[in-house]
């Protein structure tokens, strides 16, 4: 066993752009927080006793490293200790190439590869480089031993077996998706009385797993009992699983849900009017408005200012797009979010934005700026373009949650992980700065599910 | 002399988003490079002797300096050593604006762009442009802080006076003279001077509105013949917009201006009204509206108008310009076809060298270089498309085997990092110089009019 600072890099002789670039970011980390550059060999060489292995290289062969390689597992990677070597490497083939496109991302299909790097700064190294202050510019240690303890599998199969901690009181499920960095949002209350409430729910590809959480959670007789299922908006990463279930006689045969809350507007919002115009989500919308006997479900339109309560649970609706829906503005789907305020218990208050933006952000603050402060805020939008600085000062939250995705969380501008939204989430960044939102009180789910005891723990 | 080791960065207490993404660039750089991890603090803590002052902040005052600073000099900015204290601040009024309506996706504007602009000239100047290439493992810089004098090198300043006060050496024969846009804080244009050695000229595009009269003022002073108007043989437009026509434009509305030069012929090539209105991707009204003002010219200049087509060859004195590539009708239909698409490609050959003027080249282009072989556009020049963000494939970069290589664009696109809000299209400027680095092109042999005028030819 030895620490990080004894090991060299290693990288092909052939490594590709993204190989590289991680190399070259983890070699300038070590450097920054150590002092000392490691040495960097390549796979052409004799296997040294301690070696990081970044990417796809002839080590796998020499030293009998095996890792499961497909195209569609670019956003995939792994970590693993064999022996004094450590690999961290994407599960992702590179394709074949494309007919050249200037718009097209610079992922090539080992992204994973850059991921990895990125969790071992982050994880095992302890480096603050995606939120952190200026003053804290060198955290994490190089003297942090590598062994099994590094080890680290992000795939499709992990994701797939996580299951929620069933805990005692009131309780907060915040779930990740099951398919590799693709986000979305899906929320799972349970109340002291072992009631369930929902908040959106994820990608259409979540369903069966979402479902199995709920069975899972559901301490009562026979299927699980939804007694609120709350929606944020238009976007298939919130509405999936319930569209899913609403469409699939079998899995709605596998619940029932009480109440189904939303604010969805007229056909017409959906399919021109807004600045994203989609037939599709009109259709969707007539399914998401439909009562389904089996399912159970009363459909619920909100108004802004109602309180929806459930046992300890008390949600408020701060904003609904029909607040919005005549505003001169291009209204997106993103700000026809309905934004729900928690209030658990009279103990702390938790600001749901979903994926609220400009237009939802200005109109929260000229109407109910008064009702925004909260202890704990879903940053909006999974932390990209969202609502203003000015917005988050009113809500001066002391706990951040994100239901983030790798290429969200690991925003690198210039290089593509996720281009369009940059500047929105180094934006975020800065008001968290400004509010002195301290490291731990910063939550993501991109590597996995998270269980909250309500109220959350400040520290 | 004051080594970089004996200094600390300072900014202000409640310093921008700027300031702060600056100060953590800077020792992100310096730590990476040099493993010296240089305190960062703020200016509420007592003076030290020894300070990279970033941004405004109380040491001003302090060290009796003072920067001209205003709304309009966003993106200008200053590196002055003072005693030991070594100053980089942006040249804009600091202050977030809390904009409403408030846009997600706009980029972040504090006043302070310049500051982080400023902090990117330093690591440039103090550990090269390895921070632009990262996955260039050959670039990586490895330096001793104990070394590095700071010292009088550090004296920078970047504004649009200092710019359009510049007047290169007058060279005899034939010369090309690259002219920084200056009209527009973000600059998206560029501009050209071609002097004939018969004294005459070519200008290809001229940049923005805003930069007509420095062109006028660049004509007369290279001008020999003081007793004449310069004489313009050939002003070749690469594309009806603003950054490329916007000159030409607003010579043609200004009878002062109008005055002061004599243009022969323009040569340009627009496609339909509905092409650069509505027809093609990025298409705006405004377009439109550069097109006509275009069309306009000949009528306001006096001045024959030629639409050039593939292989035409212009004769400008003894400078000899031939049309790589022109839209035609084709373009237009063609699917998913770009504004950019319609840019006309010239080569200029003149004292024997040529240099290639992609202009916004894109794809079509690219396709077009593959299928049409790339000989005829090898040159010793290479002008890289869209300020070099890039629309062109690595294989039409790798076949034309240009000897050099030019940016002709701003800071904020040249050190393309989109998430500090610089308008760079981060992902395609990274992936252009990717290219140029796989293909083994050394930084020596790419050089940029973002800090003066460059000049080819002659020597």
């Amino acid at each position: 066993m030895a620490k990080l600072k004894e090991y060299v890099i290693v990288i092909s002789k052939n490594a590709t752009y993204n190989e590289r670039r991680a190399a070259k970011f983890l070699s300038d980390t070590i450097k920054k927080v150590g002092g000392r550059r490691p040495t960097l060999i390549y796979d052409d060489t004799e296997p040294t006793a301690y070696e990081i292995v970044i990417g796809r290289t002839e080590r796998e062969v020499q030293l009998g490293a095996e890792f499961t390689r497909a195209v569609e597992r670019a956003k995939e990677f792994e970590v693993r200790c064999v022996s004094s070597r450590l690999f961290v490497t994407g599960l992702g083939l590179i394709p074949e190439p494309a007919e050249f496109n200037p718009d097209a991302s610079m992922n090539y299909g080992d992204i994973g590869t850059v991921f990895a790097v990125y969790y071992l700064v982050e994880k095992v190294m302890g480096h603050k480089f995606v939120y952190k202050t200026v003053l804290d510019m060198y955290s994490g240690s190089v003297d942090v031993e590598i062994d099994e303890k590094c080890n680290f599998i992000y795939n499709r199969e992990m994701l797939l077996a996580q299951m929620p901690e069933k805990i005692d009181g009131t309780a907060m499920y915040y779930f990740n998706s099951v398919a590799p960095s693709t986000g979305g949002q899906g929320i799972i209350f349970k109340t002291r009385e072992g009631k369930l409430v929902v908040i959106d729910g994820g990608l259409p590809v979540n369903t069966e797993s979402f479902l199995k959480y709920l069975e899972l959670l559901w301490d009562g007789e026979g299927v699980p009992v939804v007694s609120a299922w709350f929606f944020s908006h238009m976007h298939i990463d919130h509405f999936g699983v319930y569209h899913k279930i609403c469409t699939t006689p079998e899995y709605r045969a596998r619940l029932k849900v009480e109440g189904f809350y939303c604010d969805l507007l007229d056909d017409e919002f959906y399919a021109v009017k807004t600045s994203e115009p989609l037939q599709y989500h009109v259709e969707v919308r007539h399914v998401m408005m439909s009562e389904y006997e089996d399912l159970g479900v009363k459909v619920h339109t909100v108004k802004t200012g109602e309180h929806i309560v459930i046992d300890e649970l008390d949600f408020e609706v701060i904003h609904t797009p029909s607040d919005v829906v005549n505003n001169p503005r291009k209204v997106n789907p993103n700000d026809s979010t309905v934004v729900y305020k928690l209030n658990v218990d009279n103990k702390q208050t938790i600001m749901f934005l979903g994926d609220a933006e400009g237009v939802c952000s200005d109109q929260m603050l000229e109407f109910h700026k008064d009702k925004l402060k909260s202890d704990v805020v879903q940053a909006g939008h999974h932390g990209v373009a969202n609502v203003s600085g000015e917005c988050y000062n009113a809500i001066d939250a002391k706990v951040f949650l994100y239901s983030s995705c790798l290429h969200t969380w690991y925003l690198e501008w210039g290089m593509e992980i996720h281009g369009a939204h940059d500047p929105g989430m180094k934006r975020q960044h800065y008001y968290m700065t400004r509010l002195g939102v301290k490291d731990e009180n910063v939550y993501t789910n991109n590597h996995g599910m998270l269980t909250f005891k309500l109220p959350i723990e400040i520290k | 002399m004051p080594k970089l080791s004996q200094y600390s960065i300072v900014i202000e207490k409640d310093a921008s988003y700027s300031s702060l993404a600056a100060a953590k660039f800077l020792a992100n750089n310096i730590s990476a490079a040099t493993g010296y991890q240089i305190p960062v603090y703020t200016d509420d803590l007592p003076a030290k002797d020894f300070e990279i002052v970033v941004g405004q902040t109380n040491r001003e005052e302090l060290s009796d300096v003072c920067f001209e600073r205003s709304e309009a000099r966003e993106y200008e900015y200053e590196i002055r050593l003072v005693g030991t204290r070594l100053f980089m601040s942006g040249l804009g009024k600091v202050g977030e604006k809390i904009a409403r309506p408030f846009n997600s996706y706009v980029s972040f504007s504090d006043g302070a762009i310049g500051t982080s602009l400023a902090a990117y000239r330093f690591v440039e100047e103090t550990f090269g442009a390895g921070f632009l290439f990262p996955a260039d493992l050959s670039l990586i810089t490895d330096m001793d802080a104990d070394k590095i004098e700071i010292d009088g090198r550090y004296d920078f300043k970047y504004t649009r006076e200092d710019l359009y006060g510049e007047r290169p050496e007058i060279a005899d024969g034939a010369v090309m003279y690259s002219i920084p846009v200056m009209g527009s804080h973000r600059r998206f244009g560029n501009s050209a001077i071609f002097k004939a050695s018969d004294g005459s000229f070519a200008v290809y595009n001229g940049g923005l509105e805003a930069d007509a009269e420095h062109i006028c003022d660049l004509l007369e002073y290279l001008n020999a013949d003081k007793t004449q108007k310069p004489r313009v043989s050939a002003w070749l437009i690469s594309l009806p917009m603003f950054g490329y026509s916007g000159a030409l434009k607003a010579i043609c509305e200004d009878e002062a201006l109008k005055e002061r030069i004599s243009v022969d012929r323009v040569y340009y090539k627009v496609l339909s009204e509905n092409f650069h209105t509505k027809g093609s991707a990025t298409a705006r009204t405004e377009h439109g509206e550069y097109r006509n003002a275009l069309l306009f010219a000949g009528e306001s200049l006096g001045c024959e108008m030629l639409e050039v087509n593939t292989g035409d060859v212009i004769k400008a004195g003894d400078i000899e310009f031939e049309v790589l590539y022109s839209p035609t009708e084709e373009t237009e239909s063609a699917p998913r076809v770009h504004y950019f698409d319609a840019s006309v490609v010239y080569k200029a050959k003149f004292a024997d060298m040529s240099v290639v003027l992609f202009g916004n080249a894109r794809k079509r282009v690219s396709d077009y270089i593959l299928s049409n072989g790339p000989e005829k556009f090898d040159c010793d020049v290479l002008v890289l498309s869209n300020h070099g963000k890039g629309g062109i494939a690595r294989e039409c970069y790798e076949r034309i085997k240009a000897k050099k290589y030019m940016y002709q664009c701003c800071p904020a696109q040249y050190y393309g990092d989109n998430g500090e809000g610089f308008a760079s299209d981060g992902g395609s400027i990274t992936r252009t110089r990717n290219y140029l680095s796989e293909l083994g092109i050394s930084c020596g042999d790419i050089c940029k009019d973002t800090y003066g005028i460059i000049t080819f030819g002659n020597k």
